[in-house]
């Protein structure tokens, strides 16, 4: 990294330090992403076995079903007797997941095509802005809905539905950067001294469209987040026993008057999460160019 | 300046079409793909090799795809969408006829919805620009974007219907039939879909006051003396409805995303709950048919929002 | 959301089958949805409180789907026989405890083994004013012979038909068929051939049987509305001037319409949607022993599964009361056998495994005599809630017994060629049937469905034998033997048997449920003011 850049990354972090709503919102980042990290590890290398030890097997039917809140079950239990805080705590590893990836697939996908629409312009660009219009004309959900239902109800299809929908919002990105740095004198001057377009971008433009890509991320993170809740929520994303959040609630709904904390617990975690890669968007994106007015794209 | 507008009038309508074209190929290639042999499907656990054979040449797909494809448009083209596989081979169309009221009231509804709370808070927000109130209509918008629509209908069902018992939760009834009742019925749902899109527009609303409260013709007005009313009436608000319109029509696909799962809570009986339940089916044809329409719809009212706008700023078309 | 098990493997492929029929059938709708198609207020169910006597009696109906066939005996769905049992008559009925009945058929005398004669009634008239007669038998006979159906099968037993006389009508089989009476009253529902000429492509709009009901409008997807047939055979019947089918896909919409009063009956109400039923008002809940059996099925080709000792081990370990009460709230029977507990030919005598609670200790016991102590099996789940409840709930009363289980789900259709391709280890999912038992056992015949790949030589002499077999008591005495060596050999769990739960508002009277949730009986029920 140049000076230069870290440079503008300690501003941008002082910037952001300095916004009590953005450093509330990493905070909750923060929170659920180690919550899921810990469940993730504890699934895939422990077999569930360290909340067992700690606390209760999330996916084990093992209580009286339907308990109210209480000192044992914070959260109560849940219609087949699982304990609901465990199962809350394994959602976050599904939304972290879905969220990490599908934003990840899409930002490495749609950065990619952006940026050599950007820098290649002509045909290329015509054709690969097009492909992008074409993807912005179905309404997100609705188009991941459809790629869902060709593929199947997993989680691993709401990831590939998901990656492949936010497609256009980076290459948007990518593209505009790759323009506005090609134009920098800079960049000719690079072309002068013989540098080849690989050395370029990656050297050039790929770093310059780290910031506005980085807050399109987490902007698109909390979108991620709940488009999985909400096509779990459908009965279209990871099965039971699985816990998902949307799921939860959905399950839940059918208990509203009689247990209502069967929905209302996994959807405030939903939203508490959301709002926290919300916040830090909108922090990260004020910490870069703090007189950007605050207009967003979804 | 007429002759401007209608030029690109003819210019948009045409750049709309390749889109809607991509849109039917992505449709078409995404369903394509779907497992399973439509055929064998259809003739069940006795279908021999022959009649597989001849029921594949009768629906055509011994033909190259492309051939598939350009057929399957003709047919959308001519208002055929195929035939549903699970609801007793209904045309596909049908169903959609019958389902677009219920999900167009229901949009129509959520944008009045979110327009009267959107306007006056985004405007206010604008006004008392870094005050408490500027910081809690902030909070308020970050908070309305974040909360999980299909949470948002259950809690309101749960307060408002089941234990204050003030409201229907939900439950469609056709405003043609009995206005009065369809609109009762539409409040809670209205409400859960207009709160997202609420929020963006009081996001928008704000930025764009902001931006013309800084205008030469306001500064203008306030070295007359205009009363601060009269000047945000007059010259701030007029102006700012057109960058909030825009936003209001491309965010427009929100609001179609939103209703798809809010239906579902509500048990609304709109294209939402048709897809769903095609979805689950794996009626192909009904989710190639519904997809196909809401993003229709979706670049319809783009296309229209940019018409308008064009329209009503002239600057626009001269360019 | 959650959604009943409505995806009885039985028919998921004959549906999609159907649909290419149906597609034929439903041309000439597309003309007549004029106005609003989703209106779901009935003014005619809001009664204004006048007692004016003369004014007709209208029920309304809330069923699910909204393409029905109405040609008896093509439909795959579960709906079309709620809406095609008001328009025709059957040669033969089933009574709500699932016997043999007349109808059409005043009495049947069996002449040899293979030969039946069915006496008719005089008098019935089909709608479009045609008597009906013997010949109408036949050509109903035909019609499932000469067209594409999903129950060719069931008429190829019979070799001929021969009209003796206008009202008495011979079936001439090519061997004893045991099954034969529930076969006719499966298919035999009288066709006029007249209007089957009349109305061709749009018979589906315009179907003519000589039942209790007319159908008189059809709005696509949206209702239906039945009219009593004036000429009706039976005195007095029907009482009901109008039924109104409304179609309400959604689960709770059909509970809210009933909680409303909007519609007055709703089929296959799910077991957590019945507290808002005995909330409400008017509207009393029905339950009935249903027709249906959740089952766990083991693939026998896979190791340790053919091991019997396994499975049954695995039986000893189920607490079917557990899965009763919290997957099925409480709405079901632990099940036995493979033959739900409403038909008559349920032999209520199997039980082991410590029927119902199971024992976990046997089970453990068992295995390790077995030689099995580390088993790990996986779980194949159709994506629907109370399957995948059940599988999470077994998934734990495995684990206690040390049979580690991971869950592996899939959507109906690939579910049901997933089992029946033998590419499972343990499958769980249920059996829908209401008929004959036959159905349900053959699939455990070599020849048979056969999902769980087995071949034992005792149980095919056995079935074959029951279908060979005419007398009643005989057959049924063969059939209890079945049904034991299923239940022993473990080959299946059987956990619930699920109870049929349909809600009706309490203005009417005199309807009677059947397990299948028929609503045939509203011809005979009435409106109190």
């Amino acid at each position: 990294m140049t000076t230069r850049s870290r440079d503008r990354w300690r501003r941008t972090w002082r910037e952001f330090r300095s916004r009590s709503l953005a450093v509330a919102g990493l905070v909750i980042v923060v929170t659920v992403i180690v919550v899921g990290a810990f469940a993730t590890i504890d699934s895939y290398l422990f077999d569930a076995e360290l909340i067992t030890t700690l606390y209760y097997d999330p996916n084990n039917p093992q209580f009286v079903p339907l308990q109210e809140p209480s000192v044992d079950h914070p959260f109560g239990t849940d219609s087949l007797g699982r304990d609901v805080l465990a199962r809350t705590i394994y959602g976050a590893k599904i939304s972290i997941q879905v969220g990490v990836t599908a934003v990840t697939i899409a930002a490495t996908i749609g950065s990619i095509m952006g940026i050599l629409a950007g820098y290649a312009g002509g045909y290329v660009e015509m054709a690969i802005m097009r492909f992008v219009d074409v993807m912005l004309g179905f309404p997100a959900l609705v188009l991941a809905i459809g790629v869902v239902a060709v593929l199947g109800f997993s989680l691993q299809n709401v990831i590939i539905a998901l990656g492949f929908v936010y497609v256009p919002q980076f290459a948007r990105i990518g593209r505009s950067t790759a323009i506005s740095v090609a134009e920098e004198e800079y960049i000719d001057a690079a072309r002068a001294m013989g540098y080849s377009d690989t050395h370029i971008v990656f050297r050039e433009v790929l770093p310059n469209s780290i910031s506005p890509l980085l807050v399109q991320a987490s902007l698109l993170m909390a979108f991620a987040i709940i488009a999985e809740a909400s096509l779990s929520f459908l009965g279209l994303g990871a099965r039971p026993p699985t816990a998902t959040w949307g799921q939860m609630v959905a399950s839940g709904s059918d208990y509203l008057e009689q247990a209502p904390w069967l929905s209302i617990v996994p959807g405030l975690a939903i939203f508490l999460t959301v709002l926290g890669f919300n916040l830090v968007g909108d922090g990260l994106r004020d910490a870069l160019d703090p007189r950007e007015s605050s207009e967003r794209r979804f | 300046m007429k002759r401007g507008f209608l030029r690109y009038v003819t210019i948009r309508i045409l750049q709309t079409i390749p889109v809607l074209v991509g849109i039917s190929m992505v449709v078409f290639v995404i369903i394509h793909f779907a497992p399973g042999d439509p055929v064998v499907n259809r003739l069940g656990i006795q279908a021999t090799e022959e009649n597989i054979q001849e029921l594949r040449r009768a629906y055509g797909l011994d033909q190259p795809l492309y051939i598939q494809y350009l057929e399957w448009l003709s047919g959308i083209l001519r208002g055929d969408f195929g035939r549903s596989l699970t609801q007793g081979g209904r045309p596909v169309a049908d169903l959609i006829r019958s389902r677009l009221p219920a999900t167009l009231f229901l949009a129509v509804s959520s944008l009045f919805v979110s327009v009267v709370i959107a306007l006056p808070a985004g405007v206010l927000s604008a006004v008392k620009k870094n005050t408490l109130t500027d910081y809690g209509v902030s909070v308020g918008a970050l908070s309305g974007v974040s909360i999980p629509n299909f949470w948002l209908g259950l809690i309101l069902i749960l307060l408002l219907a089941r234990i204050l018992g003030v409201l229907p939760a939900g439950n469609y009834v056709s405003p043609a039939e009995r206005p009065i009742a369809a609109l009762e019925h539409v409040v809670l749902p209205a409400i859960t879909v207009g709160t997202a899109y609420a929020a963006l527009l009081t996001r928008q609303t704000r930025s764009a006051v902001l931006d013309n409260l800084d205008t030469d013709n306001v500064r203008m007005a306030k070295s007359k003396g205009l009363a601060p009313r009269r000047i945000l009436t007059h010259h701030v608000l007029k102006q700012s409805l057109l960058p909030v319109i825009t936003v209001a029509g491309l965010q427009f696909g929100y609001m179609l995303s939103a209703t798809v799962v809010v239906e579902q809570v509500f048990a609304w009986p709109g294209l939402g709950r048709l897809i769903w339940l095609a979805v689950r089916q794996q009626d192909y044809p009904t989710v190639q048919g519904t997809v196909l329409v809401i993003a229709f719809i979706f670049v319809m009212v783009n296309l229209a929002v940019d018409l308008a706008y064009s329209y009503l700023d002239p600057r626009v078309s001269a360019a | 959301m959650p959604d009943e098990g409505t995806n009885s493997w039985l028919t998921p492929d004959r549906r999609r089958f159907l649909a290419g029929l149906g597609a034929g059938v439903g041309t000439g709708l597309a003309g007549c949805t004029g106005g609003d198609g989703t209106s779901t207020e009935d003014p005619g169910s809001t009664d204004g409180g006048g007692g004016n006597a003369d004014r007709p009696t209208s029920v309304s109906v809330g069923i699910a789907n909204g393409g029905w066939d109405l040609i008896p005996g093509l439909d795959t769905d579960f709906d079309s026989n709620k809406v095609y049992t008001l328009i025709y008559d059957n040669v033969v009925n089933l009574d709500p405890d699932g016997a043999v009945v007349p109808e059409l058929a005043t009495d049947w005398e069996q002449e040899s083994e293979t030969q039946f004669v069915f006496t008719l009634e005089e008098g019935v008239t089909f709608h479009n004013g045609s008597e009906f007669t013997a010949a109408d038998v036949k050509y109903t006979y035909e019609w499932f012979g000469n067209n594409e159906n999903p129950r060719k099968n069931y008429v190829e037993p019979v070799e001929d038909v021969v009209v003796e006389d206008d009202y008495t009508v011979r079936f001439d089989l090519s061997d004893p068929y045991g099954p034969f009476l529930y076969k006719v009253h499966a298919v035999m529902w009288p066709l006029s051939e007249e209007a089957l000429d009349e109305h061709g492509e749009d018979y589906n709009q315009n179907p003519v049987g000589t039942g209790p009901y007319e159908l008189t409008s059809w709005d696509s997807g949206n209702k239906a509305v039945l009219e009593k047939y004036d000429d009706y055979w039976k005195d007095d019947l029907p009482q009901i001037d109008e039924i109104e089918f409304r179609i309400l896909p959604e689960d709770s919409t059909k509970v809210t319409q009933l909680e409303t009063g909007s519609v007055d009956l709703v089929d296959r109400i799910l077991p957590n949607q019945t507290q808002r039923i005995e909330n409400a008002e008017n509207v009393d809940l029905l339950t009935k022993p249903g027709v249906s059996v959740g089952r766990v099925d083991f693939n026998t080709d896979v190791e340790p599964l053919s091991d019997r000792r396994v499975r049954r081990a695995l039986a000893w370990a189920t607490d079917k009361q557990q899965i009763v009460d919290v997957v099925l709230t409480g709405f079901a029977e632990p099940a036995t056998s493979v033959v739900p507990n409403s038909s008559p030919a349920y032999n209520d005598d199997v039980s082991d495994f410590d029927h119902p609670n199971g024992d976990p200790d046997r089970a453990t016991e068992l295995l390790s005599e077995a030689g099995y102590e580390d088993l790990s099996l996986e779980f194949l789940v159709p994506t629907r809630d109370r399957h995948e409840n059940q599988a999470s709930l077994l998934q734990s009363m495995f684990g206690e017994v040390g049979v580690d289980v991971t869950i592996r789900t899939m959507e109906g259709n690939a579910f049901f060629s997933t089992e029946t391709d033998g590419d499972y280890e343990v499958a769980i999912s249920n059996f829908t049937w209401f008929g004959d038992p036959d159905t349900l056992l053959y699939l455990f015949h070599a020849d048979g469905l056969n999902l769980w790949n087995i071949d034992n030589q005792e149980l095919n002499d056995l079935l074959d034998e029951q279908r060979r077999t005419v007398d009643r008591d005989e057959r049924g005495a063969l059939m209890d033997e079945i049904q034991t060596i299923i239940y022993e050999e473990a080959y299946s769990i059987f956990t619930y048997y699920p109870q049929r739960i349909q809600g009706l508002n309490t203005r009417i009277q005199g309807f009677e449920q059947y397990p299948n949730g028929s609503f045939r009986s509203l011809d005979g029920a009435r409106v109190s003011e």
